[in-house]
């Protein structure tokens, strides 16, 4: 029996408890059907952390201070006398506004009651962010050729898993929450201060592929050509451990 | 950080004594006001709303006088009660402005650059898209991006952590369908 999306979903998003992130991690290595669900779930992640992070939210600055001096909620009723007043206001400049140009009902307008949100088309736009999620197990993509893989820094505990697999996507899935950042086929994995094992799939007929580890590339691919500093465990799986005392593989 | 310090074995902070609300309150308000306002900010479309409740929902807090159990969801549960007593009130005042804001007045101010024009258009399709989902829905996607946890996001939309992957696992597809459908139609 195939474990549910809504069981994958956790899984991807390291909020299942251990022993089942455990099963699941086992059920996916031999699973094709859910290795698919995994990979469909990851790029419609990705594709969500995109589209979200789109929309601007920039914060603006507040202190604990600011907050507390700031007036406590005016009662209810005098909200309510004081929207009748702004109605009956608004019902006379509306009549004025049938002989006046409309740009200055409309300031009129944002006088009594502010301006609308409308108006924040105004605002100075930010740059589309580069996606990033810090609260993300796993991402999933489909390489446009070249695909470099880069962690961050070397890790003290935990280890990373390369599977080549006959797949159209790269994904990487962790132990545990971490933040990635992709670009043109670069994927950085911010796994500073992170202890966690991760799983990356690489498909076979990617032409060229490289895992950088801190400063040191720790497999490369070129062709069917490969190089790397990992231990085979199986037909096209190879592990790198890495724990605290041994800096290297 | 979302968490408490944990005190580690042989750690001196072990010892002192707890800290006092003002400054858990202090502590909290770092770490999720940002949190809070981004979550409003992404639901509501409105900064000035955004900004409003979100200090509207500490300064309750501060009123309480003691920390809640569940801080975060907390503060979430009661941002969403202040934007739907708000939205219900002001529905007429909304509607009004909607009227008389007319497309000619928005365009007026300084002329935008292409880049602006397209920020601007890519952040309105994916508001397009989100307002096809249910309300909950929507909460519970941005909830996630700005990186609260199920049980965080279950106590703040008052449902099931157990159901919160597969509400996000059908949210998730349901933004796609709905962003890739309009971008389809719009080729």
């Amino acid at each position: 029996m195939h474990p549910t999306e809504g069981m994958w979903q956790e899984f991807l998003d390291g909020e299942s408890d251990p022993p089942v992130q455990r099963e699941l991690a086992i059920h996916s290595d031999t699973c094709a059907d859910c290795q698919r669900t995994v990979a469909a779930l990851g790029r419609r992640q990705v594709l969500a952390a995109e589209l979200l992070g789109r929309l601007d939210a920039r914060v603006p600055e507040r202190s604990v201070a600011d907050v507390l001096s700031r007036p406590h909620a005016r009662p209810r009723s005098s909200r309510r006398s004081l929207l009748v007043a702004a109605i009956i206001v608004l019902s006379v400049v509306t009549a004025a506004g049938a002989v006046m140009r409309t740009g200055v009902v409309h300031r009129a307008m944002n006088w009594l009651l502010g301006p609308a949100p409308q108006v924040e088309s105004q605002y100075p736009p930010a740059p589309p962010p580069i996606p990033e999620r810090d609260s993300s197990t796993g991402i999933a993509f489909v390489p446009a050729g070249t695909v470099e893989i880069a962690f961050e820094e070397w890790p003290h505990r935990g280890e990373i898993e390369i599977a080549l697999r006959e797949a159209t996507e790269v994904s990487i899935i962790a132990s545990a929450p971490s933040a990635y950042s992709a670009r043109e086929g670069r994927v950085l994995v911010a796994n500073r201060g992170v202890t966690a094992s991760y799983r990356i799939t690489l498909p076979q007929n990617v032409p060229l592929a490289s895992i950088r580890v801190g400063d040191r590339v720790v497999f490369s691919k070129r062709g069917d050509a490969l190089s790397t500093q990992a231990r085979r465990t199986g037909p096209d799986s190879y592990l790198l451990s890495f724990s605290t005392g041994a800096d290297s593989p | 950080m979302r968490t408490l310090r944990l005190p580690l074995p042989g750690d001196t902070t072990a010892t002192r004594p707890s800290p006092t609300f003002d400054e858990a309150f202090a502590a909290l308000f770092r770490e999720r006001f940002p949190m809070l306002y981004r979550y409003l900010k992404r639901v509501s479309g409105d900064s000035a709303l955004a900004d409003d409740v979100a200090q509207e929902s500490f300064v309750r807090l501060h009123a309480r006088g003691e920390m809640p159990a569940d801080p975060a969801a907390w503060l979430v549960s009661v941002a969403n009660n202040i934007v739907r007593d708000e939205y219900r009130t002001n529905k007429r005042r909304r509607r009004l402005l909607a009227l008389w804001v007319s497309p000619s007045e928005e365009g007026r101010g300084p002329p935008l650059s292409d880049a602006q024009v397209l920020t601007h258009e890519r952040e309105a399709a994916v508001r397009r898209a989100l307002e096809t989902l249910p309300p909950r829905d929507r909460r519970l996607l941005i909830l996630r991006h700005e990186g609260f946890s199920y049980r965080e996001i279950a106590e703040a939309l008052g449902i099931a952590t157990s159901s919160v992957g597969t509400l996000l696992a059908r949210a998730t597809a349901a933004l796609s369908r709905a962003y890739k459908g309009m971008t389809h139609a719009s080729d």
